[in-house]
């Protein structure tokens, strides 16, 4: 390096000298300004303290980067699980306006199907359901472009499970935890309701029938109309808000989508005495299957599992009558009681195991399958092991359909958990 | 008052509130065809009569209509008061061009006028009847908080598991109306005026807040905080109306420039309070330990409420705040630097200026929300931090400073040559010319503009719903689908969010006008003969 | 104090920026460059070579250093090369780094990032020094070849023999660079507070120190714009690749468009974005002829002395001035749907019109029948213009009769339209259920309840701006004008036609302009109303495809076209306008 003293300085930096009180000066300023800044930096390097618990983001990184270094480009990719427990929080992808599946009433309560298992699995990874969960609404136009932008963690919103979006949309589906179709949703004034047994489609021939764009409802009525040549013209709306506004304003004469929230629609329309002289009746046919199940990423294994077993936990405990009530004093001699209440089995990532009361927990917040369900659809009082037969006060009955459990001749099965 | 050809006999003397009466006529119905005698006057006040019978006519046969029994008596009284005077005001009309015969002097004044009183009678009777007997405002009162500050903040004031955090936004609410009066207090607003509309705003606000019916939040605890808040307005205003009084101009400017900052600070503090980052949490932790005031800052430790939670109009102002103030800066960088004759200044500015402008806002704000993160997400520590807000109120900026720029540089050219030469000549250097000579100069005279500008911002936050951001209009329009209660009550939310939108931007041009009233900008033209 | 404040603060938030660009930037040229290849299989998929890398990194750079040089006005005399010396020694840095990488070994890791930010930095140091063209001129003196040459060749060797430097320059990188352009700064801002030297020197200086500023912000964009077009997350290279063919499969979902037929099932997504574009352009236009109409009728209404007509026209103007549009729109649409009459109570106008919330069916006839109107309306016009190529007679006889003449085109053409007319013709095929019932299709047209709304609102939203433009340049002609008119006993008509309208279209158009580009691109609202115009469409497709540059870069290139569009045309008209020099 080329020393140089000040009078060299001078040429060499600075074009004229009288510059060289004014450079003295600025380079006091700057001096003393640095000295400033480094205690500052230092200061508050000192203030910004990590929390200890578990895993920190920077682990997360050192991860990704040691991955990095080995000469792949992305190493095996950082699981869910470890970036929520880094997070300390859980983000669900839920609906607000479907009463029954996933709700949000005006002072700011959650309830419903949905918001019941996203709950649940919060409280399988130990967090506190009540507070340790951002909801993020998503629409049924954004929300796979969320889950795949990582802004949610799992979409639990009435989502079907299709092929082409298990292929195509970055989606990983696990747990169905609501086998639904699709209905319709018929104003009585406009379309003559002929009864059930003469019920045909061309009932609807020329009826004005609203639908969700974007979804899967959409595509399966087209085909039907299509195929049955009913003769309906098909309106789209951007989501259930508008389709219900313009139900009970005339424009539409019916909105179809999944059953379920047909019938929560009707449910809450008559309740409250909204388009009293529409004589709302539902279409006895179901257009299609909608299994609606909840939503991870692709690739996401150990999340995945988590995902899926909370429910399957939820359905083993009611084929096993043990309750929120009773599963603190529940016979833990029977071994599969044991494995269910006591152990892990395995789930959770090598940072992040599930506890081994896991499923103690979910039971303490939300209950099993038939208490969640009660709690969604019924009046809340089922003592969760009675049966189907034994839940009153149901807006959507579950004795008699797919929902129930497979012992009552229902779809909701659990494989063995050991 | 001269004898006229028309009757030969000069009238008697006028008193003022005949004078008066005739010049209205005049502007509402046109030229009499008996001006200037007294059969003029008489017929005024045969109109005044007929006018006045029908009124009470109408008034008693409304009052008395069959409604509801949800309607109460306010609205009934309300009701029948308004539609019966201007039903009477069309008679009126009506009367007076038919037997002054203002047609045959002024046809198209005449005309006009009797169109425009239809019209008047009929729009008002339309609003009357939808605003005070058809709707059903229960909707709007049960749900004050939520459309408010969102979903997360009604369900901590309402449910016991989580602890209630409305007291953050209190010492932001303190502090709004302080600046507000002392804003007032230093500006040429006359006592009286200000006195009055502070008054009137004040009681709306407390008879929207204070309403018990369907309240689910503390009612008294609220009387007493807006009390406070609204004593510390008029402590403000009297305490600098009283220091500009007796101080110098320059004295004022100063400390006009001081509260001018203390705003930009109010809207940092509402963002750090309602979500404190982790070197506040440890600053309040240090503080919390001096004895006698520290318990003030031990809420501040905790995390806040994160502004993926944050909703209603709440949202809107924030967003809308960012917009302008951030916006305004990066107006004024893009405006020098499309005028500059450095290319390396001059491209970039054109092409950020024309590529952002040539898209509507929907698509830059749909851009900031999917595009966008993958662009900076390197930058962040954490990509998580970088909010669904904070990208809104980064589009915002950007979108309303290309229009600002665009305002600025309009200024910018119209500023005198004469004033850049001479501070040429006294020695200043570009960067100095810029920042003391010219843009005080192209802000004074396009500051109307840019408030306008504003505005536009302001009423462009309704686009957030668009991309599922819970804003006050989302709130509002999905109500009637998740209030239980208040099923299918469609169209109330939506009035009443155009007309809270509607208040606001209102309140905003009437700044702008008062602004340029101040800057001496409006001039007088002709053409009213036109 | 405050000032040493500020410059402390402006130093750390200048670190902080080129450090948190800077330490990405290293690691993305790395991923972008590294090869791994096993078994004759390249497992990194963003892999695209250091040659690439390093040219679009250089041409960003090269295209911000000629910028900075502004030797652009210099090449109009090509024969004087010293006036753009420097710029083509730019150029030629350039293909000699290009040259060394592919001839020599630079690791990924390390030599590659070290070249390619080393450069800029180099540059913007010789930048700011300003003895390039005088080196290459060769008229340089020992001092500027000894201060610019040093740090060059020290650079170059570095960055050839980087293996063998110390680990500590190589771990560090970041810090080394942000150091450099940290103290490059000062020394920048110095000089340029001097205010020493003639002003081109400042500004070079300035060119070189926003140079040297925005040297990490470009070079972080632009090597992630690479990484994003390869990046190895499959979804987010989805989202970035610039590919349209994606647009030749079938479309997915349904929309409501006319005239331009696009049919769910058959016809390729580029035939619906077509269709949508016609759905948007008819909407604007609509809008823009009605909100003009309405606007000047208000805006005049403004300024007559009936206070009553121009209090309510004053009231008009603020209500809907202050009123956002969405919620306007949002409002107009669930009020129609909720005042219009159901369908099935068939409320018409005397058998002609049907209107219900369903839709709004008017009489059609057949389509010669308008064509022959349209030709008998252009053909008068015409005739006119012909007439009146001398100068047109404007005393009041020959008005009346040239409004006669048109009353009677205009009569005839009705009557014409009317013989041919069909009226909407309502079919009952299940009378119980009044869903069936519907309006037999050639026998109306049909005007869907979106369409009505979305131009509802916007002309009710833009005729208030409209009403204050007009009444602003109205207000601004010269008093004296009007009170002349006056004077000279011009009837009101030809004092509108031969005096005010001249003179207030002139400050008229510009602000018109505006407003119209305004409209269009507030046409992207019809979202909100379920009209299916381009916005809309184009936004369900990024949810249904997850390309989402190609379909915003279509989105912001429709927008722009038309908005130049319009703004061609009025600018046409403005020329014609102002043709006569007042």
């Amino acid at each position: 390096m080329i020393w140089v003293s000040e009078q060299h300085l001078v040429p060499f930096f600075a074009e004229s000298l009288y510059m060289v009180p004014i450079l003295k000066r600025t380079m006091q300023r700057l001096i003393a300004a640095t000295l400033m800044l480094t205690m500052m930096t230092a200061a508050f390097a000192g203030c910004t303290g990590g929390d200890d618990d578990g895993l920190t983001q920077d682990d997360v990184d050192q991860a990704r980067e040691e991955g990095r270094l080995a000469g792949i480009a992305e190493a095996t990719p950082v699981s869910t699980l470890d970036t929520i427990m880094a997070r300390d929080s859980l983000k669900c992808g839920v609906k607000e306006s479907q009463w029954g599946m996933g709700f949000l009433s005006t002072d700011g309560v959650r309830s419903g199907l949905d918001i019941e298992y996203c709950k649940a699995i919060a409280a399988a990874i130990g967090l506190d359901p009540m507070t340790q969960i951002e909801w993020i609404p998503a629409s049924s136009q954004d929300r796979f472009e969320k889950l795949a932008s990582e802004e949610i963690d799992v979409l639990i919103r009435t989502t079907t499970w299709t092929t082409s979006r298990d292929a195509d949309l970055n989606a990983d589906f696990a747990g169905i935890n609501f086998y639904d179709g699709q209905g319709i949703l018929i104003r009585g004034d406009a379309v003559n309701n002929p009864g059930a047994d003469s019920y045909t489609s061309s009932a609807l021939s020329g009826a004005n029938i609203c639908v969700g764009t974007g979804t899967t409802t959409e595509g399966n009525l087209a085909d039907w109309n299509t195929v049955n040549s009913v003769g309906a013209t098909v309106v789209g709306v951007a989501d259930a808000a508008e389709g219900t506004q313009k139900l009970v304003a005339g424009e539409c004469d019916a909105f179809t989508g999944d059953m379920s929230a047909m019938v929560a629609k009707k449910y809450t329309l008559e309740l409250d005495g909204t388009c009293a002289d529409c004589q709302l009746w539902i279409a006895p046919e179901l257009l299609s299957k909608e299994p609606l199940a909840a939503a991870v990423r692709d690739n996401d294994d150990d999340w995945k599992d988590v995902v899926e077993w909370v429910w399957f936990g939820m359905v083993t405990a009611e084929e096993m009558s043990i309750t929120s009530d009773n599963y603190a004093t529940a016979d833990t001699s029977v071994p599969a009681v044991d494995r269910l209440l006591n152990s892990n089995l395995g789930l959770g990532t090598e940072a992040n195991p599930l506890p081994d009361t896991w499923m103690q927990s979910v039971l303490d917040s939300v209950g099993n399958y038939g208490e969640a369900y009660d709690n969604s659809f019924c009046d809340g009082t089922y003592d969760g092991h009675s049966g189907s037969a034994a839940m009153t006060g149901c807006v959507l009955d579950r004795a008699g359909t797919d929902n129930a459990l497979v012992s009552e001749g229902g779809l909701q099965f659990a494989p063995p958990m050991r | 008052m001269s004898s006229d050809s028309f009757s030969g006999r000069s009238p008697r003397p006028r008193s003022d509130f005949e004078i008066a009466l005739l010049d209205v006529e005049v502007g509402f119905t046109g030229r009499s065809s008996e001006e200037g005698t007294d059969k003029d006057i008489v017929f005024s006040y045969l109109a005044l009569a007929v006018g006045s019978i029908w009124f009470l006519l109408m008034f008693s046969s409304h009052y008395s209509m069959e409604l509801s029994e949800r309607v109460s008596s306010i609205d009934r009284l309300l009701y029948s008061l308004g539609t019966s005077f201007f039903q009477s005001f069309l008679i009126w009309i009506l009367t007076l061009t038919i037997i002054k015969r203002t047609f045959l002097r002024t046809p198209s004044i005449a005309l006009l006028g009797v169109g425009s009183a239809v019209a008047v009678y009929y729009i008002v009777e339309l609003s009357l009847e939808i605003a005070l007997l058809t709707m059903r405002w229960d909707i709007i009162w049960a749900n004050r908080v939520l459309t408010l500050l969102g979903a997360r903040m009604t369900e901590a004031m309402t449910q016991d598991y989580l602890p209630s955090q409305n007291w953050r936004l209190w010492p932001v609410i303190y502090l709004t109306w302080g600046l507000f009066g002392a804003a007032y207090g230093l500006s040429k607003t006359k006592t009286k005026t200000f006195s009055m509309y502070f008054l009137i705003g004040t009681l709306v606000i407390l008879a929207y807040a204070l309403n018990p019916e369907y309240a689910n939040y503390n009612v008294n605890g609220a009387r007493t905080k807006l009390l406070y808040a609204t004593s510390i307005a008029i402590l403000a205003f009297a305490t600098f109306r009283y220091y500009s009084n007796i101080s110098d101009e320059y004295m004022v400017n100063r400390v006009k420039r001081l509260i001018l900052l203390l705003a930009v600070f109010d809207f940092i503090m509402a963002i750090l309070i309602m979500d404190p980052p982790i070197f506040l949490q440890s600053i309040a932790a240090y503080l919390e330990l001096i004895p006698v005031i520290g318990s003030l800052f031990s809420p501040l430790t905790e995390p806040g409420v994160p502004p993926s939670e944050w909703g209603g109009l709440f949202v809107n102002i924030i967003v809308a705040a960012a917009g302008c103030v951030l916006g305004l800066g990066v107006g004024i960088l893009l405006a020098f630097g499309r005028q500059s004759k450095l290319p390396i200044l001059k491209w970039p500015s054109v092409s950020i200026i024309e590529i952002v402008r040539s898209g509507p806002l929907i698509c830059w704000l749909y851009f900031a929300m999917y595009l966008l993160p993958d662009i900076v997400d390197p930058l962040f520590s954490n990509p998580e931090d970088f909010d669904n807000i904070i990208r809104m109120m980064v589009i915002f900026s950007l979108f309303g400073g290309v229009y600002i720029a665009e305002v600025i540089r309009g200024g910018l050219q119209a500023v005198d040559s004469g004033q850049k030469e001479a501070a040429m000549a006294l020695g200043l250097t570009p960067i100095q010319t810029k920042r003391l000579v010219e843009l005080p100069n192209a802000i004074r005279t396009t500051l109307p503009t840019i408030v306008s500008q504003f505005i536009g911002l302001w009423k462009d936050t309704t686009l957030l719903f668009i991309i599922n951001i819970l804003d006050f209009f989302k709130i509002a329009k999905d109500m009637p689908n998740t209030d239980l209660s208040f099923l299918g009550y469609f169209l109330e939310p939506l009035y009443f969010s155009a007309v809270v939108f509607w208040v606001f931007a209102f309140y905003l041009s009437r700044v702008s006008i008062g602004v340029e009233k101040g800057l001496g900008l409006i001039k007088d033209g002709g053409g009213e003969k036109a | 104090m405050s000032s040493t404040i500020i410059y402390g603060i402006s130093i750390w938030l200048l670190w902080s920026y080129c450090s948190k660009t800077l330490t990405p930037t290293i690691g993305s040229i790395t991923d972008l460059s590294r090869s791994f290849v096993v078994n004759g299989v390249e497992l990194n998929p963003s892999y695209i070579g250091e040659n690439q890398v390093a040219w679009w990194a250089s041409a960003a750079i090269l295209m911000l250093f000629l910028l900075a040089l502004n030797e652009f006005g210099n090449i109009i005399n090509p024969r004087n090369l010293n006036g753009y010396a420097t710029s083509l020694f730019g150029v030629l840095s350039v293909l000699v780094v290009q040259l060394m990488i592919s001839i020599l070994d630079f690791t990924p890791t390390e030599g590659l990032p070290f070249l390619i930010i080393g450069m800029p930095v180099l540059a913007s140091y010789l930048l700011l020094l300003g003895d390039l063209p005088e080196i290459l001129s060769i008229r340089a003196s020992r001092g500027q070849y000894l201060r610019s040459g040093i740090p060059t060749g020290f650079f170059i060797l570095l960055s050839l023999f980087l293996t063998s430097t110390p680990m500590v320059i190589r771990q560090n990188m970041v810090q080394l660079f942000s150091a450099s352009i940290v103290i490059l700064t000062i020394f920048a801002w110095v000089m340029i507070k001097s205010e020493s030297g003639d002003p081109r020197e400042q500004d070079r200086r300035f060119s070189a120190l926003v140079f040297m500023i925005s040297v990490p912000g470009v070079l972080f964009v632009t090597i992630r714009f690479l990484l994003l077009l390869n990046n190895p997350d499959t979804v987010t290279r989805e989202r970035w690749n610039l590919d349209w063919s994606f647009m030749n499969d079938l479309n997915s979902f349904i929309i409501n468009v006319w005239p331009v037929d696009a049919v769910f099932g058959e016809d390729t997504r580029w035939r619906f974005y077509i269709a949508a574009i016609v759905n948007s352009a008819r909407a604007t236009l609509l809008s823009i002829v009605l909100c003009t109409i309405l606007g000047i009728f208000i805006g005049v209404m403004r300024l007559s002395s009936n206070k009553l007509a121009s209090s309510m026209a004053t009231v008009y103007v603020e209500v809907f001035r202050n009123l956002p549009l969405a919620v306007l729109l949002f409002l107009i649409a669930t009020q129609l749907g909720e005042t219009l009459p159901l369908f099935r109570e068939e409320a018409n106008l005397n058998g002609w019109l049907y209107y219900s919330n369903k839709g709004i069916w008017t009489p059609t006839t057949e389509t010669w029948r308008l064509g022959l109107f349209l030709i008998l309306l252009i053909s008068v016009w015409i005739a006119f213009r012909i007439m009146g190529r001398d100068g047109v007679d404007d005393s009041n006889r020959a008005v009346l009769q040239r409004s006669g003449i048109w009353g009677a085109t205009t009569v005839l053409g009705i009557a014409l339209m009317i013989e041919g007319a069909t009226t909407p013709e309502v079919v009952k095929p299940i009378p119980e259920s009044p869903a069936s019932w519907s309006v037999v299709e050639s026998t109306a047209f049909e005007i869907t309840p979106m369409f009505t709304a979305m131009v509802m609102g916007l002309t009710l939203f833009t005729a208030s701006v409209v009403a204050e433009v007009v009444r602003g340049s109205i207000q601004s002609l010269p008093r004296g004008q009007v009170e002349a008119a006056v004077s000279l006993a011009l009837t009101p008509y030809q004092r509108l036609r031969l005096v005010i309208l001249p003179q207030a279209l002139r400050s008229m158009i510009p602000l018109l302009n505006s407003q119209y580009m305004n409209v269009w691109k507030n046409s992207s609202l019809a979202i909100i109303v379920a009209y299916s115009d381009v916005f809309y469409v184009i936004f369900v497709m990024m949810n249904n495809v997850g390309k989402l540059i190609p379909l915003f870069i279509l989105l912001l290139v429709t927008y722009q076209a038309g908005s130049l569009l319009i703004s061609g045309f009025m600018n046409a008209y403005n020329a014609r306008v102002t043709r006569v020099r007042i």
